[in-house]
């Protein structure tokens, strides 16, 4: 797993002045844009630590994101606790179920697809509960007068307000990911992805790996989720319903598994391309699958990957060589092929 | 003495078939090589398996005076025991450096100059791997890959080194080298264990030899009571060897 953007001091200053510009610049419009684009990022970015590092799948995630999520909503509005605490709590709560679950499921060595659709039941059963537990969730009319994130008196009201948060949030996000990755447990992971069993036998715990990596991926999710819901001042269980686990894998795969910035750049290809495109009114969504079609298939690594812009370089180089040569060489009738 | 590893009765086996049947098989002491011939099927790769905790069975394993069968495989390891797979079990996404250093998991207590040593002792054995350093492992040839395989197992400092057919698809003069490489490691006080098919390679190295068919084990034998090569290839490996 090789990032094509190994950050240099001059990239980082180029992209912080950029992102600080479009802070102060951006309409309002385009920066609620961003702001989600930003949360998006967050949440991949604890995927893509479980995913790409220990190269199994969870489709479950958006459970740890409505579990923040609704966490935050009912806590601030019910009980009027104060966002912060509120955000923890949901986090916390997160990484317990994730804990559970995983410990139940990863020591039985459940692994690959079959962890794929162990963890797909738990969004679903999530989701289910959003909607049945009506007392508390307030079922499919979800909660609304969510209010802003804040600290104390100084409260973010505003999208502008989210979008500086997130510029902090979110590059903490991904050093926090690149930290683990780097590290003993993160070599580990990278092992036991190549060969568990060889990994075992090498003296590591490969089910005590995976599951901290889920646990921490978990709290990603839910702390991306108290971002969301504070942004959108509401939730209900469409929020973090099937459309969110689609976003959440397209911008994964657009972005490169097991990158470091891929969970960002794909966010931003994900958030971005489809507002380009409002223009084209009906054909907006034909040339968005186009393009999703067209990088999966030409960038497989995602685009923040260095291996697969490869394949792609390779097969434009080798179109232009064929169009050279039928132009230069035109066979006479003696030459044989 | 104890042995270094002792197996006790072990039998185990796969779906219906018994793939191990009461097997008795001992590794004495460091610096000892001890052989395991036996044409495909006989159950070599389940014995170290079996072994290294990878695959259920009955039975005693004893390694360094403690009851090993009830412990996960990553506890073995923790004891000195490493195994090398037929399939070399290499991380493939994985640069060669980063497979070596993963050897070197268990061995947070020692500083990093000693790991340093110990990676250029490996180097000295095979020079190929410090050449490709860089290279991720899944790119490398299986010669190569096995070098690697053996060096990252060295890594962990194992007392009792499995080997699981070292030679196998290997050019000859490759094997070769692999086995060089074993009898300087055989020699510097290492106990190995090896399961082979190629005989000639592995009988040179060894102290001791078991024969292996399917599932029943012999008694230890020298490598002079093997008798003849020709006829022991002939009977256990069929003509076209």
């Amino acid at each position: 797993m090789r990032n094509v953007l190994s950050p240099r001091p001059a990239a980082i200053a180029a992209c912080s002045l950029v992102a600080a510009g479009l802070g102060i610049l951006a309409s309002d419009y385009w920066v609620s844009i961003l702001v989600l684009v930003g949360i998006y990022a967050i949440v991949a970015t604890g995927l893509n630590l479980f995913m790409g590092y220990t190269g199994q799948t969870s489709f479950g995630h958006n459970a740890f994101a409505a579990i923040g999520g609704y966490t935050t909503a009912i806590m601030t509005t019910a009980y009027g606790w104060p966002p912060v605490p509120v955000a923890i709590l949901g986090a916390a709560i997160a990484a317990l179920i994730a804990a559970l679950i995983g410990y139940s499921v990863l020591y039985l060595k459940v692994r690959g697809h079959y962890l794929g659709m162990a963890t797909l039941g738990l969004g679903l059963i999530v989701v289910e509960l959003a909607i049945e537990m009506e007392r508390i969730t307030n079922g499919t009319a979800g909660i609304s007068g969510v209010p802003p994130i804040g600290i104390g008196d100084f409260e973010i009201a505003s999208s502008r307000g989210m979008y500086w948060l997130l510029l902090v949030l979110v590059p903490f996000a991904i050093w926090c990911a690149h930290r683990i990755a780097t590290s003993r447990l993160g070599r580990a992971l990278k092992a036991i992805s190549g060969d568990e069993q060889a990994a075992e036998a090498l003296g590591i715990n490969a089910s005590a790996h995976i599951l901290v990596a889920f646990v921490v991926s978990a709290v990603f999710a839910a702390a991306g989720g108290s971002l969301l819901v504070h942004q959108l001042a509401f939730v209900s269980p469409e929020v973090f319903g099937m459309f969110f686990l689609t976003l959440l894998f397209t911008v994964l795969y657009v972005g490169g598994v097991g990158t470091t910035f891929g969970p960002l750049i794909g966010a931003l290809v994900i958030v971005l391309v489809p507002e380009a495109l409002r223009g084209f009114a009906d054909f907006r969504e034909l040339i968005y699958g186009i393009f999703l079609i067209v990088v999966v298939v030409f960038v497989p690594g995602g685009l923040s990957s260095a291996s697969s812009w490869g394949p792609a370089l390779g097969w434009f180089k080798a179109y232009r060589r064929s169009a050279h040569s039928t132009a230069a060489n035109r066979p006479s009738p003696r030459q044989e092929h | 003495m104890s042995p270094l590893l002792e197996v006790v009765d072990l039998s185990a086996s796969y779906g219906g078939n018994e793939a191990l049947h009461s097997v008795n098989f001992e590794v004495r002491q460091g610096g000892q090589c001890v052989v395991v011939l036996g044409p495909n099927g006989a159950g070599k790769s389940t014995l170290l398996r079996s072994i290294m905790g990878l695959t259920s069975c009955v039975g005693r394993v004893n390694f360094a005076d403690r009851a090993i069968q009830g412990l996960a495989t990553r506890h073995r390891a923790a004891a000195g025991l490493m195994l090398v797979p037929e399939t070399r079990g290499v991380f493939g996404p994985l640069t060669v450096a980063e497979n070596l250093d993963l050897g070197t998991y268990l061995r947070t207590r020692e500083s990093a100059s000693t790991l340093i040593q110990d990676r250029e002792m490996v180097f000295e054995l095979f020079p190929r791997l410090k050449e490709r350093l860089k290279q991720v492992a899944g790119t490398l040839s299986g010669g190569e890959q096995q070098m690697l395989a053996i060096g990252r197992a060295l890594m962990s400092k194992p007392k009792l080194l499995l080997l699981d057919e070292p030679s196998l698809g290997l050019a000859p003069r490759l094997a070769e080298e692999i086995f060089v490489a074993l009898e300087v490691l055989r020699d510097g006080g290492l106990a190995l264990a090896i399961v082979e098919q190629r005989a000639p390679l592995a009988l040179d190295l060894a102290d001791r030899v078991y024969v292996l068919q399917t599932g029943k084990i012999s008694r230890p034998l020298l490598p002079s009571e093997l008798g003849d090569t020709e006829s022991l290839l002939q009977v256990y490996f069929g003509a076209d060897n």
